[in-house]
């Protein structure tokens, strides 16, 4: 039979033994044909022979030849040269292992990094056309990065106007509490615009989307499904459309469930619902000064999907047009006091902005990446100088073994080749356990990083990341591998083998003839001291950051929000009757609480109990309400600053700890019927009164109508938000004993219950549920923790980065330190014939260690003075992650210097010490 | 040691040439090595020595284009041999190679003896 010429093609590379014994027959049938030939044609026996093989040439020429047509030259040299390099490192195994370690170590950091850079800024969302999807807010003109919000009453007018979109969907993230069969659960959840999976492009496994009817208000109810909710909390029902789901004791139909992976706008979001976006009726101007009645305007966070050709730019000017023409006044205000901003007597102008929803997802993370990845090249920087060090003692070692082969005719492209081959095997090794750490690092990653970091689920070791790490083992490998090899030349490999007999006079300089490795070990101590100050200044930033005075005392305190079902504010439209029904509700229920702490009071162990609309560190955030504040008495025309308003217990105070400034805190005898009192903080009284004292001042609060409140005492500041942040909101605190006179929708605050015990403050849990249970059956407790879990919570991101780059710098640190030493230990083992001549001629011990030290003290410090300039110029990438310190912090970069040559000292004293103790007498014997 | 009778008179191969010729030796049919080399020397009447070291790699260039394909088979005197077969595609090569082969002879032709090509006396 005949073969198809395909497989004559690549059969050869199959079986490539088989295909050289073929070449092999053919030609012993050739010779032996030729031979007969001969012979036929007259020749005797022995001629024909010998003619035959004539004819025929070379035989190894012609099976080389052949070889060649197939390629294989270059594999058999790369073959050569990988058995060579093998065989090489199997002879130095612990060369061998330091090496993959060392370069692991820099490829795993950087293969990591590079997976979550990649991951997070570089991939596209997992959305259809991405890269036109929007986030789209308004805000203050100046205001660059605030949050991006619109509110219930900007959006109509946009989507009426606006020609820069293809679709514009409002969203909210929520919980629900589910009653499934096995007891309530809480569901991550959504609220969405009908629009918004469309917007998305999203598929679905089975139902079907939401309609737009279904966001009206009083439509039914109906809910959409993550695949994973489907499939983890209803076994892959198949006839779940349909089902109906109790969410927040209201019953919910479900209509569809998402594709597999879809998730939107995190993959915690178990189930979707449509969001009944409240229509806006605009209050009389009485109540609108006076208070009282009740209307809604919503932040709404906005998702928008460009028209092809419209720019975000376009896009922004276009939203800013409308949004200046189109907003009334109240709009205008609301959103100028959500910002923060001092109200100014016009109007205030509003600016817009339109994001990119990857940006807006994961810009955030971009100074935090851009440091670490500046953290893991360096490390990588260090590595490769490291091993290049390495592998330069060893070549010298191995110089007349290279000679050898030089002599011999090997060409020096071919030593070099040789080299690098070495190099890159190496390499390879470590980019190949690099891998396995990537892996592990990124497997553990998401309980690692601490918060929610958005798309780290994505991060995954794919195609790309695989590519990256091999390319970078071959570029580190053809690097670190160059750097000798260079050295090598032709001739400097020939006269090292004359090498070992004569010296030349002269300066006894140690490293004259190793001044790349000088070069090496200095550049080492740069880059490691660069880290070094990283690690340094975000230590001490953390540090900071853990002894600032925070205005309370947290030691032994434990605090829970309390979540009453009937009280959860919602955000579908209120009349005013429910509002005013939630108040008497929510009085209620805070009357009730405030009893059962009364007794929890007398409970062993318990020292104070307190209930207060706000907590520091609080992660369920209820109603912040900033209402306006004015002074009866004062000038007209001096526009009156919003302040924050909280609802707080006497006993909060106590249990916070929180300092009293001036005056006297309010007491149970200051109810319902007496004077009005009102407590302010710091800030507060400096904002209202300036330098006069504040006790005794009356103010007007905005919605609790024309009667004064006198301000009884003064607070210090306490730092909610965050620890670094030292500006702390005006406040004022009205007592829960006078709540029905407090600002309108005050009593909606999530009620936080405090409680500080004189031992573990954990034991007070029980009776915390108690009182919780007694005051309402359905009512839960939701972020139950310590102050002392708040506050490490809180510093969790510091501490994460001090402790990666302070990571990062001990491994630089033991990097260079190896470096420095290896270096002298090799000059001095190399040079000791010349140490014992010394000594033997009458040098002192003391004089040859004082020699060895200066000079490895001459290395560390020209790399202390490169690191210090290097690192005043990169601290820079840390300035968002510092707090309290500069990035050129004097006193960090002073400890950093210290401490990196006393280490290097160290490792300078080791070598110094051997040369010391050279026996000048064995020196000479054996030389 | 003598040098064959004949020797001057033979032509040592141009470039590549040597591709074609096996290509054109093999349309006939299949043969194996030997067979290519003798049949080439013959059919020129001996004035084209193949060398015959170089044929093997030559062989192998054609079966890694794909030009032929190479069959273990038996020989007339009953010895195992690889057999080389033109291909479709080796056909066309030869075709392609046989006119550009003639077209060179030709212009070849037309510069050592202008004078009969442009059919002016000289």
């Amino acid at each position: 039979m005949t073969w198809p010429p395909w497989v004559c093609r690549i059969w050869p590379y199959l079986g490539r033994r088989q295909a050289e014994a073929d070449v092999e027959e053919e030609l012993r049938l050739h010779l032996q044909l030729e031979r007969e030939r001969q012979r036929d044609g007259g020749l005797p026996e022995g001629d024909a022979l010998r003619r035959a093989r004539r004819t025929l040439g070379n035989a190894t020429l012609i099976r080389e030849r052949t070889r060649e047509v197939w390629g294989w030259r270059w594999a058999d040299d790369l073959g050569r040269d990988l058995r060579h390099a093998a065989r090489g490192l199997r002879r130095s195994p612990g060369f061998a292992a330091t090496v993959v370690v060392v370069l692991a170590l820099g490829i795993g950091a950087n293969t990591a990094m590079f997976s979550i850079v990649y991951g997070l800024l570089l991939r596209p969302l997992p959305y259809p056309d991405s890269e036109a999807i929007v986030r789209v807010g308004a805000m203050r003109p100046g205001l660059a990065d605030s949050p991006l919000y619109l509110t219930n009453t900007m959006l109509p007018a946009i989507l009426e106007e606006s020609d820069s979109f293809e679709q514009l969907a409002a969203f909210q993230e929520t919980s629900y509490e589910w009653a499934s069969p096995d007891g309530v659960v809480t569901l991550g959840g959504a609220s969405v615009s009908p629009a918004l999976f469309s917007l998305l492009r999203a598929r679905w496994q089975t139902g079907r989307l939401f309609v737009e009817e279904e966001a009206r208000a009083g439509a039914n109810r109906v809910v959409l499904l993550s695949h994973r909710a489907w499939t983890a909390r209803f076994g892959s029902d198949p006839g779940i459309v349909g089902a109906v789901l109790s969410l927040d004791d209201t019953p919910h139909t479900v209509v569809g469930v998402l594709e597999e992976g879809f998730y939107f706008p995190n993959p915690h979001i178990e189930l979707w619902t449509p969001f009944v976006i409240p229509t806006f009726t605009p209050p009389t101007p009485g109540q609108a000064g006076q208070g009282g009645g009740v209307f809604t305007i919503l932040a709404l966070r906005v998702l928008g999907r460009l028209r092809a050709e419209v720019s975000r730019e376009q896009a922004a000017a276009e939203v800013r047009t409308i949004l200046q023409r189109s907003s009334d006044d109240l709009t205008r205000r609301m959103f100028q006091m959500w910002q923060g901003g001092g109200a100014t007597g016009e109007a205030p102008e509003i600016d817009a902005r339109v994001v990119s929803l990857q940006e807006e997802m994961v810009g955030t993370y971009r100074p935090a990446l851009a440091a670490l990845t500046v953290a893991t090249t360096l490390i990588l920087l260090i590595a490769c100088i490291n091993v290049a060090g390495l592998l330069l003692a060893r070549g010298v070692t191995r110089r007349r073994a290279l000679a050898v082969s030089a002599a011999l005719g090997a060409g020096r492209g071919r030593l070099i080749r040789q080299l690098l081959t070495e190099s890159v095997l190496l390499s390879l090794g470590g980019g190949a356990v690099g891998l396995a750490l990537a892996v592990a690092v990124l497997r553990a990653a998401p309980a690692l990083v601490p918060g929610d970091v958005a798309r780290l689920h994505e991060v995954s070791v794919d195609g790309v990341v695989l590519a990256f790490g091999f390319g970078v083992s071959v570029a580190v490998g053809l690097v670190f591998g160059a750097m000798p090899a260079l050295q090598w030349s032709r001739h400097a490999l020939l006269r090292a083998l004359n090498e070992g007999s004569t010296r030349s006079a002269g300066g006894f300089r140690l490293l004259r003839s190793n001044r790349l490795g000088a070069l090496l070990a200095t550049s080492q101590m740069a880059l490691a001291l660069v880290l070094l100050v990283g690690a340094g200044l975000l230590l001490r930033s953390f540090v900071g950051l853990v002894t600032v005075d925070r205005g309370y005392d947290a030691a032994n305190v434990i605090a829970a929000a309390i979540r009453h079902p009937d009280l959860t504010l919602r955000p579908t439209g209120m009349t005013p009757e429910m509002a005013a029904g939630l108040g008497t509700a929510s009085r209620q229920f805070s009357e009730a609480l405030l009893g059962g702490a009364a007794r929890m009071v007398h409970l062993p162990g318990v020292t104070a109990v307190g209930l207060s609309t706000v907590l520091p560190l609080a992660t369920a955030t209820g109603v912040n309400l900033s209402v306006r504040v004015d002074v009866p008495g004062r000038d007209e025309a001096i526009e009156p600053m919003p302040a924050s308003v909280r609802l707080a217990s006497p006993g909060y105070f106590d249990v916070m700890r929180v300092r009293l400034r001036a005056g006297r805190l309010y007491t149970s005898r200051d109810g319902a019927g007496g004077p009005r009192v009102v407590v302010v903080n710091e800030t507060f009284a400096r904002q209202h009164f300036g330098g006069e004292p504040a006790v005794g001042q009356r103010v007007r609060f905005m919605s609790t109508g024309d009667e004064p409140w006198e301000v009884i005492g003064v607070v210090g500041d306490i730092r909610y938000e965050g620890l670094a942040i030292s500006e702390s909101p005006a406040e004022a605190f009205f007592s829960t004993y006078q709540v029905e006179a407090a600002p309108a929708m005050l009593g909606l605050g999530t009620p936080h219950l405090a409680v500080r015990t004189n031992g573990d403050p954990l034991a007070a849990v029980p009776f915390l549920r108690d009182v919780v249970a007694e005051a309402h059956p359905r009512a839960t407790m939701v972020d139950v923790m310590t102050m002392d879990a708040r506050l490490s919570a809180a510093v969790a991101q510091p501490r994460f980065y001090a402790v990666i780059v302070g990571f990062f710098a001990a491994v630089a640190l033991l990097l260079a330190t190896f470096g420095i030493y290896g270096l002298l230990s090799y000059v001095v083992a190399q040079r000791r014939g010349e140490i014992g001549i010394r000594m033997a001629l009458g040098a002192q011990r003391r004089d040859v260690l004082s020699l060895v030290l200066r000079q490895g003290a001459a290395l560390v410090s020209g790399g202390v003075a490169v690191g210090l300039l290097a690192a005043a110029a990169t601290s820079g990438l840390l300035e968002t992650f510092l707090f309290g310190v500069s990035t050129g912090d004097r006193l960090t970069f002073t400890v950093v210097s210290v401490v990196l040559m006393a280490v290097a000292l160290v490792a300078c004293w080791l070598p110094a010490r051997r040369a010391a103790r050279v026996d000048p007498m064995r020196v000479l014997r054996f030389e | 040691m003598a040098r064959p009778p004949g020797c001057e008179d033979q032509l040592g191969l141009l470039q590549g040439t040597l591709d074609m010729l096996i290509l054109q030796t093999l349309r006939p049919g299949p043969a194996h090595g030997h067979q290519i080399a003798t049949t080439i020397e013959r059919t020129s009447n001996d004035v084209l020595q193949i060398d015959h070291g170089s044929l093997y790699p030559a062989l192998h260039r054609l079966l890694k284009r794909g030009w032929i394909t190479g069959t273990w088979g038996t020989s007339t005197n009953n010895r195992r041999a690889k057999f080389y077969a033109l291909t479709r595609a080796g056909r066309r090569q030869l075709t392609r190679e046989a006119t550009r082969w003639e077209r060179m002879v030709e212009a070849v032709g037309r510069v050592m003896r202008p004078a009969d090509a442009n059919g002016e006396a000289p």
